[in-house]
């Protein structure tokens, strides 16, 4: 969104009639949204409106019962990536894609150090060179603000929010274009959350990644997303510009989830 | 005064805006009913009426914060003519980048950014990475907060601490460092001084003369008569008349 003139004309992610049930329940149903390259997406809801279902089945986690999910890929346009063989997937899943878990531990190997940590990607893309890596893990340790002497330290070691700055380089060390977030700041304390929320903001502004991210806390998608999607009962039940949706609310149930906050 | 003869920036026809209020009885509230008005580059058009008759309302339609409920709002920019009553998100973020500015009452802070990279954003976005363009806009930022006296020593600060009317002029600052050919100012002066409202009449002025379209609310009366070109009664803004 930041002032490109030739801005393509697909988009980098693209979710059409999405549906998944887990036997009669219904977790998701007909759900279709674009996600356009350098732009944040916020999904809201209440726990249970099929937020993570959702984030899973368009980071081709969780395969959808019915729907297409098509991504713009670097070299061979828009591919749907459930009709990909399982490795491609994998590849694009590992260098093209980042997956940002609400709880650290579950996107982090607890028993490598730090800077493994942020290599290992790296080095499943064929980087072997031990001095490369070691300089490019520690120049993310730095931009995620995270102190570079503590490189070869164990993440059991970091605090809650320093695991989440670790996970977040992780993330972002192949230069994905797109990352997926699921309630990234919501385990952590209200300061480390501030500083987390304005590092992962200007992370999305510099390096012009789209992201989707999934949150309960209204102020958390005022303050990074451009676009905003509410989910009820696994429905999609509004969609606009977030601060549109968040000052003139349409829906009813996003005229309660609004009114039902302090000052978002 | 009359509306210059120009191809008007900015064609507002039959708008309308309620809202609906599904949790107080499905009650609505008309806020703006059919307003139709044209605003011309070069033009400062003040919006005046008691508070409560939809000025606010009015300029938010325009910048996409508040739906349309019935009605056109037509933008002209780049030789392209966009109903901003029925533009997709991802156009209306264009031309927000692009073509209209937005200045509101209250700065919505971002925690723990300094001053002069709130100010410097809005031209650090259009070129990131760029080393040579980052500077040249913090230059900029440096000059409009010195015209606007922010004390050098508050630069490097977030201004979540700064006082209503330093907050003010931070917001102002950032509205206008980027030229746009439309900005819609909510109040820009509301908090302040003698001295600074001359320098943000000044500023508006001077945005105006280069060719700027402004729609604006001010309440201080000095103010209004040294930016307006025209004053528009809100209450007279309806039914098929075009302003």
């Amino acid at each position: 969104m930041n002032g490109t003139t030739d801005e393509p004309e697909l988009p980098l992610l693209r979710a059409q009639g999405i549906a998944k049930y887990y036997g009669e329940r219904k977790a998701i149903e007909d759900a279709s949204f674009e996600l356009w390259p350098a732009e944040v997406l916020a999904v809201v809801g209440e726990s249970g409106s099929g937020k993570t279902t959702l984030l899973n089945c368009v980071s081709a986690r969780l395969k959808p019962g019915a729907g297409r999910v098509e991504f713009l890929t670097r070299h061979e346009g828009m591919v749907d990536i459930y009709a990909l063989s399982e490795p491609a997937r994998r590849l694009i899943a590992r260098t093209d894609w980042g997956y940002v878990h609400q709880n650290a531990e579950a996107g982090l190997r607890m028993n490598v150090s730090a800077g493994a940590n942020v290599g290992e990607r790296l080095m499943a893309l064929g980087e072997r060179h031990y001095g490369s890596l070691r300089e490019q893990a520690s120049e993310w340790l730095g931009r995620v603000e995270l102190d570079e002497a503590r490189i070869d330290d164990s993440p059991r070691g970091y605090s809650g929010g320093m695991r989440q700055r670790l996970q977040i380089a992780r993330n972002l060390v192949t230069h994905p274009r797109l990352v997926f977030m699921d309630e990234p700041t919501s385990g952590l304390d209200v300061s480390v959350q501030a500083k987390l929320l304005d590092l992962l903001r200007s992370l999305t502004r510099t390096l012009r990644l789209a992201a989707i991210v999934v949150t309960h806390d209204l102020a958390v998608a005022r303050l990074l997303s451009h676009r905003m999607l509410v989910m009820k009962a696994g429905a999609i039940v509004e969609e606009g510009l977030t601060d549109q949706v968040l000052d003139d609310p349409q829906h009813p149930y996003t005229q309660l989830l609004v009114s039902s906050v302090l000052q978002p | 005064m009359n509306a210059p003869a120009m191809t008007p920036i900015l064609s507002v026809r039959e708008l309308s805006k309620k809202f609906v209020l599904h949790h107080q009885g499905s009650a609505c509230l008309p806020v703006l009913d059919r307003v139709s008005l044209d605003v011309a580059p070069g033009e400062c058009v003040a919006l005046h009426g008691p508070s409560g008759a939809g000025k606010s309302s009015l300029l938010k339609c325009i910048y996409g914060n508040y739906k349309t409920s019935a009605g056109s709002i037509v933008l002209r920019h780049d030789e392209t003519e966009t109903d901003l009553a029925n533009a997709t998100p991802r156009v209306l973020l264009r031309l927000r980048a692009h073509a209209m500015g937005y200045v509101s009452q209250f700065l919505r802070a971002i925690p723990r950014i300094p001053t002069l990279d709130i100010v410097a954003e809005p031209l650090v976005s259009q070129a990131p990475g760029d080393a040579e363009a980052v500077r040249e806009a913090r230059h900029q930022a440096e000059q409009l907060l010195l015209r606007l006296r922010i004390p050098m020593r508050l630069w490097s600060v977030p201004p979540a601490t700064f006082s209503g009317g330093e907050q003010q002029r931070v917001n102002i600052a950032r509205g206008l460092i980027r030229r746009k050919p439309l900005l819609l100012l909510d109040e820009p002066t509301a908090a302040l001084d003698e001295d600074n409202r001359i320098t943000v009449s000044a500023l508006i002025n001077e945005a105006r003369e280069t060719g700027a379209a402004i729609i604006g609310i001010f309440h201080d009366a000095r103010v209004r008569e040294s930016v307006a070109t025209r004053v528009l009664e809100i209450a007279t803004l309806r039914r098929g008349r075009i302003a």
